[in-house]
């Protein structure tokens, strides 16, 4: 893909309008009108940022009316559609959506997160806007015809589309173009899922990584306003009904780790079936993807003769699982059948995405596992919705691997804190369980069945960061101190080896002097040997660390100079020990010897 | 263009695209709303009509599809909980309604349905709740009638779980709630009739008499409760109204008969001269005791002394005979008494014996049971 030109100096607000000769008033003038009316840089990306949110509001209250619409066109109103039409359905919708994908939206295809995260870290932040008109057509048709997908992750790219569409246009920093998508993903996840907190949450922990102060403020601020846009237009109930929820005994908690477990299996299958599925299906000949949405469609239609809810996003469903209103039996059936119908259609290329599915599999996990715990100790259990809303939460965990996000969405979702435990415990285990027998997270798994090694958020998060105490050395033996004369130092060091000393200023700060400095010095005048140190050490001032901190930061601070201080956080007189280049560099692996290669060799 | 203003002329120009886009997505939604909403009665109507026809499943679904089309009216909902109900899936009725009462906890509609729901669970305490709920909550349509109707029903199922104290106590509630209706004031009175708190219910038909003088349930229902109480002369006075008002009342009728036959069997009564006194106590002790004699003879008992309650009873009447025919009788309130209270033992006997009295020994029992029984 070739990434477009983008503009690399920040914006600066100009003085005079250049080209212009205005008399000097009026250049005052212009100058101040000037000054009123530009944005700097950090100002602007935050009012982009509202702005972004509201387009992207606006875009994904028409996405969702879109997906309705094309339902009640290809499946009728009735939530029993007849027979034909439930097989019908799906193959027209997904011939069509193929055509799109291969002939004209050809970027639509995949996840909207990894497309994302690619703008991120391999684009520059450049999404093509024709991908935003792609995921809404083909996303609405193949969702609304009962391709088992959801909106969100669409949203989350056609959010993240507009911002990219936009950041470009105001000729941002190339910075700031890369942090955009970011913040109109959060826009259209907030909107998509009417749950702002879990948006963010989901952007920072599984599109950029990192909490960073600059992107945050912008990421809130359009999650927020895209919220309030579909709260306006579309109203501010929840996507499903959400069940009171009610800690019935303390030793509930070990039914809700029964969960977690059987979740965190759940969420195993489901990875191992769309893992392998995807990239076997793609490796078929061209030709034939023209087809697979169609057949995975038709197989969809054939499960929904007999369970029509595992057809679309399956947002009733969900209301339904939450509020008793299926057996265990049932809901089991569901959450399996789903698992296969969702690996069907996401893998068969047509666009959508994983986040309904999963809430969707994890309410039946969840509710299921409710039921029977309920069976057996009725007494002791919450109803069955208590448990398809942390069931939720716990394939959120597992299968999508982004544990923050799932706790706090059943958080946001419920309203409910006494929910937080229950969710923990479960989340938790469902997580670990996902971890332990699935070593590359699902999106990670996705991108290089894609030809992309984009960042593994989970792998960044676990990766052990070496720090500042992994590399530096013992304190020397002779530490100055700023208020000691000449004579004494001289004294101290009268036996020393080392020809440089460190000396501790009174402010905390650190300097050196040599042996030649003091011995000059001492022979310089008859007081020469009382000058305190501080008079005499360097001008230069040595950078100083903590133990604690990380390597790379002190591999950037250090510079030239030769050995640094490694302080006490609450004493900066208090030296703890050094560091020097070759040390960082001994830390990271690499030999003096091999660095002098290097240097020679270059 | 400018390169200054560049970034702010291109944010500005958001603005108007923004507002066209706000216009065409309020459009969007307007017609979406509308084609819920379209829907959701679509639904709503198939759902009534299969209810109608007896297609419970059918309305179910029918009615949830108006209900997800509505975005949770309480109208669709309420009637897709009672359908579900009526189909025996309780459970699945009691989410619709709890998330009901959630919204709207003074939902009267609401909560008289969740009342029931509770009552055929056999909590008794929740249905309490519930119909309380109901009673004083809001209701869209007859308010006065439908709380009234949720409170007899609670009535009913008090009194159906033998907590008469209880149901009586509500009763009374709903009785100091009552319009200045004759017929809503009779209802309840047959209520604490049936309650077999008389008073009570001889109060209630006194008051539907007070707007309606001829209204013939409340005297009848006054007579009934009057002569519950031994007042058989205000029984009679009602009954008598009553069935000039409804001459074919069998009922109304009999009780009128066995109160006129207490009123002439009667001794106690202080207007009597003391020769028709005298005269009533030796009938109904020579009634009682040929009745006690047929029991006997009828239970092949033997009448001899020592040989059970009615011989002992015998030998007393036997005793007291002579004392019964004495000219002076009615002078003498105590023997007076004596000879009742014996009276009424022997009735009280041979009801035990062979059976509840009827005709002239009915009418003694009540009469003396009016003034002796303990």
């Amino acid at each position: 893909m070739a990434a477009p030109q983008i503009h690399r100096e920040t914006h600066r607000v100009p003085q005079a309008i250049p080209g212009v000769e205005p008399s000097r008033r009026t250049g005052r003038w212009v100058a101040a009108a000037s000054r009123l009316l530009t944005l700097g840089e950090g100002n602007l990306f935050l009012l982009l940022a509202v702005i972004i949110g509201l387009f992207s509001g606006l875009a994904v209250v028409l996405f969702r009316i879109a997906i309705d619409w094309t339902h009640w066109w290809f499946l009728g109103s009735s939530l029993a559609p007849f027979r034909t039409r439930l097989v019908l359905a799906p193959v027209v919708g997904g011939l069509a959506v193929a055509a799109l994908v291969m002939r004209v939206f050809p970027r639509v295809r995949g996840s909207g997160v990894n497309q994302t995260k690619a703008a991120v870290y391999i684009y520059d932040g450049y999404i093509p806007f024709n991908t935003v008109f792609g995921k809404f057509i083909a996303c609405a048709l193949a969702i609304g015809s009962g391709q088992s997908l959801g909106p969100e992750d669409p949203s989350l790219q056609i959010g993240a589309g507009i911002a990219s569409a936009l950041g470009r246009r105001l000729r941002l920093s190339r910075e700031r173009v890369r942090l955009i998508a970011p913040v109109g993903a959060a826009a259209g996840l907030s909107a998509a899922f009417n749950a702002p907190i879990s948006a963010i949450l989901f952007v920072i922990e599984e599109v950029i990584g990192r909490w960073s102060a600059g992107v945050l403020g912008a990421i809130v601020l359009s999650a927020v306003s895209s919220v309030v846009i579909v709260r306006g237009f579309l109203g501010a109930e929840p996507l499903f009904r959400i069940p009171p929820f009610r800690l019935v005994h303390a030793a509930e908690l070990l039914a809700y780790a029964v969960l977690g477990i059987v979740g965190g299996f759940a969420s195993l299958v489901f990875v191992r079936l769309v893992g392998p599925l995807r990239p076997r299906l793609k490796a078929l000949p061209r030709w034939s993807q023209y087809f697979q949405p169609a057949a995975a469609g038709l197989l969809i239609g054939v499960i929904g003769l007999w369970l029509p809810q595992v057809m679309g996003a399956g947002y009733e469903s969900i209301d339904e699982a939450m509020h008793g209103h299926y057996s265990w039996r049932m809901l089991a059936v569901l959450g399996a059948f789903k698992i296969l119908a969702t690996s069907l259609s996401f893998s068969s290329g047509a666009p959508g995405g994983m986040f309904a599915p999963t809430l969707f599999i994890g309410a039946m996990v969840g509710g299921a596992v409710g039921g029977i715990e309920h069976l057996l100790f009725p007494s002791l259990t919450a109803p069955v919705g208590a448990y398809a809303l942390v069931g939720m939460g716990t394939l959120f965990a597992g299968f999508l691997r982004a544990p923050m996000t799932s706790v706090f969405m059943v958080l946001e979702v419920s309203g409910n804190y006494s929910i937080i435990l229950p969710v923990l415990i479960s989340n938790t285990l469902a997580y670990l369980i996902s971890r332990r027998y699935q070593a590359v997270p699902l999106f990670d798994l996705l991108a290089r069945q894609d030809g992309v090694d984009l960042p593994s958020m989970e792998e960044q998060r676990e990766e052990p960061a070496l720090r500042v105490e992994d590399a530096m050395r013992k304190a020397p033996a002779l530490v100055l101190r700023g208020e000691e004369t000449v004579a004494s130092a001289l004294a101290k060091g009268a036996g020393l080896a080392s020809g440089r000393f460190l000396v501790s200023l009174p402010n905390g700060e650190w300097s050196y002097v040599t042996k030649q400095d003091l011995e000059r010095q001492a022979a310089s005048s008859a007081g020469g040997n009382l000058t305190p140190l501080s008079r005499l050490v360097s001008e230069t001032r040595l950078p100083y660390f903590h133990p604690d901190q990380p390597l790379d930061v002190a591999l950037r601070r250090l510079g030239d100079c030769p050995e640094a201080p490694v302080v006490h956080r609450a004493d900066f007189r208090k030296l703890q020990g050094v560091i020097s280049l070759v040390d960082i560099l001994r830390a990271y692996g690499v030999s003096p010897s091999a660095l002098t290669t290097q240097e020679r060799w270059s | 263009m400018n390169d200054t203003f560049r970034r702010e002329t291109i944010l500005i120009a958001c603005f108007p695209i923004l507002a066209l886009l706000f216009l065409v997505t309020g459009a969007a939604t307007r017609a979406y709303h509308a084609k819920q909403a379209g829907l959701a009665r679509e639904w709503y109507g198939k759902g009534r009509a299969a209810l109608a026809r007896g297609k419970v499943g059918e309305a179910i679904q029918d009615l949830h599809a108006a209900f997800v089309y509505s975005h949770g009216d309480a109208a669709y909902e309420l009637d897709l909980a009672k359908a579900l109900i009526s189909a025996h899936r309780t459970e699945e009725a009691r989410t619709y309604l709890m998330a009901l009462r959630d919204r709207d906890p003074e939902n009267g509609p609401v909560n008289l349905e969740l009342a029931r729901l509770a009552a055929e669970r056999g909590d008794a305490g929740e249905a309490v709740r519930y119909f309380h709920s109901a009673i004083y909550g809001l209701w869209p349509e007859r308010p006065e009638e439908q709380r009234r109707a949720a409170w007899l029903e609670l009535y009913h199922f008090l009194m159906s779980r033998g907590q008469r104290s209880e149901a009586l106590a509500e009763l009374m509630a709903l009785a100091v709630e009552l319009p200045p209706d004759p017929v809503l004031q009779t209802q309840v009175g047959d209520l604490f009739l049936q309650a077999k708190d008389y008073e009570r219910a001889l109060h209630q038909y006194e008051g539907a008499l007070r707007l309606e003088p001829n209204h013939e349930p409340a005297l009848r229902g006054a007579g009934e409760a009057a002569f519950n109480l031994g007042d058989y002369r205000q029984a009679e006075r009602y009954l008598r109204r009553a069935l000039r008002l409804e001459r074919h009342d069998s009922e109304a009728a009999q009780r009128l008969e066995l109160a006129q036959a207490v009123l002439d069997v009667d001794p106690f009564d202080p207007l009597l001269p003391p020769a028709e006194r005298r005269q009533r106590v030796v009938r109904a002790f020579d009634q009682s005791l040929a009745r006690l004699v047929k029991c006997a003879h009828d239970r092949r008992q033997s009448l001899q002394p020592g040989q059970g309650s009615l011989a002992l009873l015998y030998a007393e009447a036997e005793t007291m005979r002579a004392e019964v025919r004495h000219p002076q009788l009615e002078r003498r309130p105590a023997r007076l008494s004596a000879v009742m209270n014996l009276v009424f033992q022997m009735e009280t006997a041979t009801t035990e014996a062979c059976g509840p009295p009827s005709g002239l020994d009915e009418a003694i029992t009540l009469a003396a049971s009016k003034h002796l029984a303990p």
